[in-house]
């Protein structure tokens, strides 16, 4: 007999009922670990160990706490306020909300593609997302749960939401006061956020035909200088796909692709170059503003996350219809639902009104391409643009009075009265190299005393560059899959491969876009694999070599070492933190299904992979890093994470704090400081290089993957920092351990550091902090040893 | 007139009047943290406190590239001053003889506020904390830590003005910056 969901009553038994919900193969969903579903405390032990170890770094950006009526009070030096909340409780607890904020948003984007999904392909959709038996590798870790429909991810998103209101409720005033265990609390959202992201990737890519784990995904064209304006061009702006594919099918339907341009802004483009190839990509949030106000677009189209606030307004001024198709972002805009399409555009055509929320899809996309058809031709022979003529721009570049105002509100702290000084005189470059290194917030505009429009003469002057702006990405290919970790996953554990460098965040970059491209091509070229997703993939696209070829033009997409891979659009994040999970499962046999801490504890010591956010801005960007650190991955942002206010910072001086237990036999082993750090920053591209390959380090690593990892540290701290790192030598086991080339000077160097060396031998015999042991067993949780000594 | 008198007119005239005390608001306009912002000093304060420190420490980052501002930080590290080199800025200290070690500017105020933190040297913690030519936002946030999580003095003799720190110079023009850079070296011990 076969049990199917719904409500039974037994012939004989009239009173019982018996109701029947999901059904599923028992054996899938048998928890195998001990924290299936785990609540906001289940963890806290394992979070505790990361703390202890990995200790929180406070740098707050305000020293008072204003959350509610006692304050404000003034918590400098670490005082206490009005409700006995200290600084470092409130740094704490801004933690938490900022990792909830996070979490919320790709859950709730989730929520909103699962509820549609179901509604348009029904629960029992099954979910596919290539070749792998380990499909939702964080669902399972987490939930203790195989699924296998998109309708099993109805309970993960209802175990999210709740998880995320108990959180939010810790937040309240009056409620936990420890910053450790805020710490804790926001490690927990950080994992929610990881399974939130991992529900909406997975659905999208089963239901609507995106690439599943593909190593070949075909190119997409992205740039500012990529689009034919001469024909209507359609612009969508955010994350989430719903609406967009409409839009795509409507033109597919009706053979528009040759008469429309259709591209997105931020990850909403990642998706639509998934979903349909073509679709095209100006760029990430940065180009936001400086694209509205090229004047180029002819329809706008939001949907959620990473859209400005003044997107209307912008829109407006240039005639640039607004099409919002979200409930999270409605603008003040009238709901024209359910009124006629044709009506709708009559409204926005005439001006009558300069937007519409529209939260019907088929309406979206029979609306969005007509639109355009209209809009284009009207807006072109207007020629609508907030850019200054040739003339304006020298006018106005005179006007510079130097002040520096600019330069001081700019996050990026430009040299623009520079810029302004040089194209006086007719010298555009220095213009142009801003055009880069701007991320388009238009501060600057605010902050003139004389009113020069800032950002418009920065972009007006980089026409020249922005025509060429043409670059190419692969496009997200979603999961690794399982043969591909089995592959490459011995590789990794035992350092062979040096390590995972997963690229991903946000464009608020210290000093531009290029920095990005420099730093995958050097460590491509050291064969670390090389992960990416969201704006940084699309940056890491931008440029090209020599010959005219893109990085993801030049290295195959495969999870092995040297490969150049994009997993997607931010949910696509998901799958980068998953395959740790994977390695994990497929090559080491750990079980996952409700197992965090004893897959997070083998990732910690065993799988060399590190994420840099050099450019991350957002709440969701924290929230992702902080999900990555619960499960034992280090993370590295750029010198504008230091905003974030909290880091997880190691003290490799304190040697207590790096003792792991040998799972053998339970004893006791210290262990050189690796990962050193779980979240830190540096503040140049020179400073984060050698600190992401020594962030691949793992206590598990062997002698010939050791030697490779050391290597690559040595030589590009002396490559950039023009210096031996000063730590090298904590890593060094035994001579085996060193880099073959210059094994002979560093032995050297080991001796005059008071190591013993038998150089007949060529062996160190006395000065390192451990042996290697090639069946050594590093673990931080004591339950998982085999036998353990009193 | 005498020509004695003169000539100490002529003299007062050359020597340019540096009052690093001026435009002593938030380089970048929104980095108002609190009511506790930095004093805003004369070179000749930090340079006092430098002299008399007993483990002083003088941090510098990435924005020492300049020759001159470079030319300063060598004359310090000449004078004695251990140096915690931040970011990449040890490239242009490598070949220059100076007690300079290289560390992350993040890492570093975490030590920075552990007492039993051992020092760069291992020789201790260290009593006052000078720096300048750091990312200015990154150099703000990173002493914020210092400034509510430990009980070391911190100067900011930089050409921007840090809240953040105990004492700050306000923000200077270029040739400014560097002479107040002279008066603090102009007080150390020769």
């Amino acid at each position: 007999m076969s049990l199917k969901k719904g409500s039974f009553v037994i012939e004989g038994l009239e009173n019982v009922q018996i109701n029947i919900g999901k059904v599923g193969a028992q054996d899938e969903q048998i928890a195998e670990g001990p924290t299936p579903r785990p609540e906001i405390i289940s963890l806290r032990s394992w979070d505790h160990r990361i703390l202890d170890r990995y200790n929180p770094v406070y740098t707050p950006t305000s020293d008072m706490c204003d959350m509610c009526t006692y304050g404000k009070c003034d918590l400098t030096g670490n005082k206490e306020g009005a409700c006995g909340i200290d600084l470092e409780g409130q740094s704490a607890r801004q933690a938490l909300m900022t990792s909830i904020q996070g979490a919320a948003c790709h859950s709730a984007h989730g929520r909103h593609l699962l509820n549609y999904l179901i509604k348009k392909y029904g629960e029992d959709f099954k979910i596919d997302v290539g070749p792998s038996n380990l499909q939702a590798p964080i669902t399972e870790t987490v939930m203790g749960i195989q699924p296998r429909t998109i309708g099993d991810f109805i309970p993960v998103l209802d175990y999210v939401e709740e998880q995320l209101t108990q959180l939010m409720a810790t937040t309240n005033t009056g409620q936990e006061g420890s910053s450790r265990d805020f710490e804790s609390k926001a490690l927990h959202a950080g994992m929610l956020d990881l399974l939130g992201m991992e529900v909406s990737d997975i659905i999208q890519i089963s239901c609507l035909g995106f690439p599943k784990s593909d190593e070949n995904a075909p190119m997409a064209e992205i740039g500012m200088g990529i689009l034919d304006h001469t024909k209507p061009v359609v612009v969508c702006v955010g994350h989430n796909i719903a609406a967009p594919a409409y839009i795509l099918d409507n033109m597919d339907a009706n053979n528009l692709f040759d008469k429309i341009e259709i591209a997105g802004l931020c990850c909403t483009a990642h998706d639509m170059t998934r979903y349909n190839r073509s679709a095209k990509i100006v760029g990430p949030m940065t180009k936001e503003l400086k694209y509205i106000r090229s004047g180029i677009p002819d329809v706008l189209v939001t949907d959620e996350q990473c859209v400005r606030a003044d997107i209307l307004k912008e829109a407006q001024k240039l005639h640039i219809p607004v099409i919002a198709t979200s409930e999270k972002i409605t603008y003040g805009l009238p709901d024209r639902s359910n009124d006629n399409v044709d009506d709708i555009i009559e409204d926005l055509v005439s001006g009558k009104q300069a937007g519409v929320l529209l939260l019907d899809f088929e309406k979206i996309g029979q609306l969005v391409p007509k639109l355009a058809m209209k809009m284009g031709p009207i807006r072109k022979a207007k020629g609508y643009t907030a850019l200054p003529s040739e003339e304006e721009l020298t006018k106005l570049v005179s006007k510079c009075t130097k002040c520096l105002q600019c330069t001081r509100d700019c996050p990026q702290s430009l040299p623009i009265s520079d810029a302004m000084v040089a194209a006086v005189n007719g010298d555009l470059t220095k213009f142009e190299e801003l055009h880069d290194k701007c991320i388009g917030c238009g501060r600057c505009d605010y902050s003139c005393p004389v009113d020069i429009p800032v950002l418009n003469v920065i972009e007006k002057a980089s026409q020249r560059v922005i025509r060429e702006e043409k670059g190419r990405i692969r496009i997200g290919r979603g999961q690794i899959g399982d043969p591909e970790i089995r592959e490459e996953g011995r590789n990794l554990v035992l350092g062979t491969t040096p390590g995972v460098i997963a690229f991903v965040g946000c464009s608020n970059y210290p000093d531009g876009t290029k920095d990005v491209y420099d730093m995958v091509e050097e460590m491509i070229q050291r064969s670390y694999i090389i992960i990416t997703s969201g704006c940084a993939t699309m940056d890491i696209g931008m440029y090209k070599d020599k010959e005219g070829k893109s990085l993801y033009e030049r290295y195959p997409g495969r999870f092995v070492k040297g490969n150049l891979l994009n997993t997607g659009s931010c949910v696509s994040n998901a799958h980068i933190a998953a395959t740790t999970i994977k390695v994990a499962s497929i090559f080491a046999g750990r079980k996952t299904k409700g197992n965090w801490e004893e897959i997070a504890d083998y990732v910690m010591n065993r799988v060399g992979a590190v994420g840099i956010a050099w450019g991350a801005y957002s709440q969701k960007a924290f929230a992702i890093g902080t999900g990555c650190n619960r499960l034992g991955i280090p993370v590295v942002v750029g010198p504008h994470g230091t905003k974030y206010r909290r880091a997880f910072i190691g003290k490799p001086y304190k040697k207590e704090n790096w003792n792991v237990l040998d799972g053998r036999d339970g004893s006791v082993v210290n262990v050189e400081p690796a990962p050193e750090h779980m979240m830190i920053t540096a503040e140049t591209k020179a400073e984060v290089l050698p600190l992401l390959a020594k962030l691949c380090f793992r206590p598990s690593d062997n002698s010939l993957g050791r030697a490779i990892k050391l290597t690559h540290y040595i030589e590009l701290s002396e490559k950039y920092l023009k210096k031996m790192p000063d730590d090298w030598h904590i890593y060094v086991r035994n001579e085996a351990d060193l880099p073959v080339a210059k094994k002979e000077q560093l032995m050297k160097l080991l001796e005059e550091r008071g190591w013993k060396i038998d150089w007949e031998k060529k062996k160190i015999t006395e000065g390192p902090l451990r042996k290697v042991d090639v069946s050594f067993q590093p673990t931080n949780v004591p339950r998982l040893c085999k036998e353990v000594k009193k | 007139m005498s020509t004695n008198s003169t000539d100490k007119a002529k003299e007062k005239q050359d020597v340019k009047v540096i009052d690093t005390t001026r435009q002593a608001v938030p380089y970048n306009t929104g980095n108002i943290p609190g009511p506790k912002m930095a004093r805003a000093v004369m070179p000749a304060v930090p340079g006092k406190m430098l002299a008399k420190a007993k483990r002083p420490l003088l941090i510098v980052g990435s924005e020492i590239d300049g020759v001159d501002v470079l030319a300063r930080v060598v004359t310090l590290g000449k004078a004695g001053i251990q140096i915690a080199s931040v970011g990449d800025s040890y490239k242009y200290l490598a070949d220059k003889g100076l007690d300079a070690h290289y560390m992350n500017m993040h890492a570093l105020a975490s030590y920075l506020c552990d007492p039993e933190w051992p020092g760069l040297d291992g020789k201790g913690g260290y009593d006052l904390v000078v720096f300048f030519g750091i990312t200015y936002y990154y150099a703000s946030q990173a002493i914020s830590a210092l400034k509510n999580f430990s009980n070391i003095k911190v100067i900011s003799i930089d050409k921007y003005y840090h809240p953040n720190a105990d004492m700050s110079f306000g923000n200077l023009k270029q040739d400014v910056f560097i002479a107040a850079l002279d008066e603090v070296i102009a007080q150390l011990p020769k």
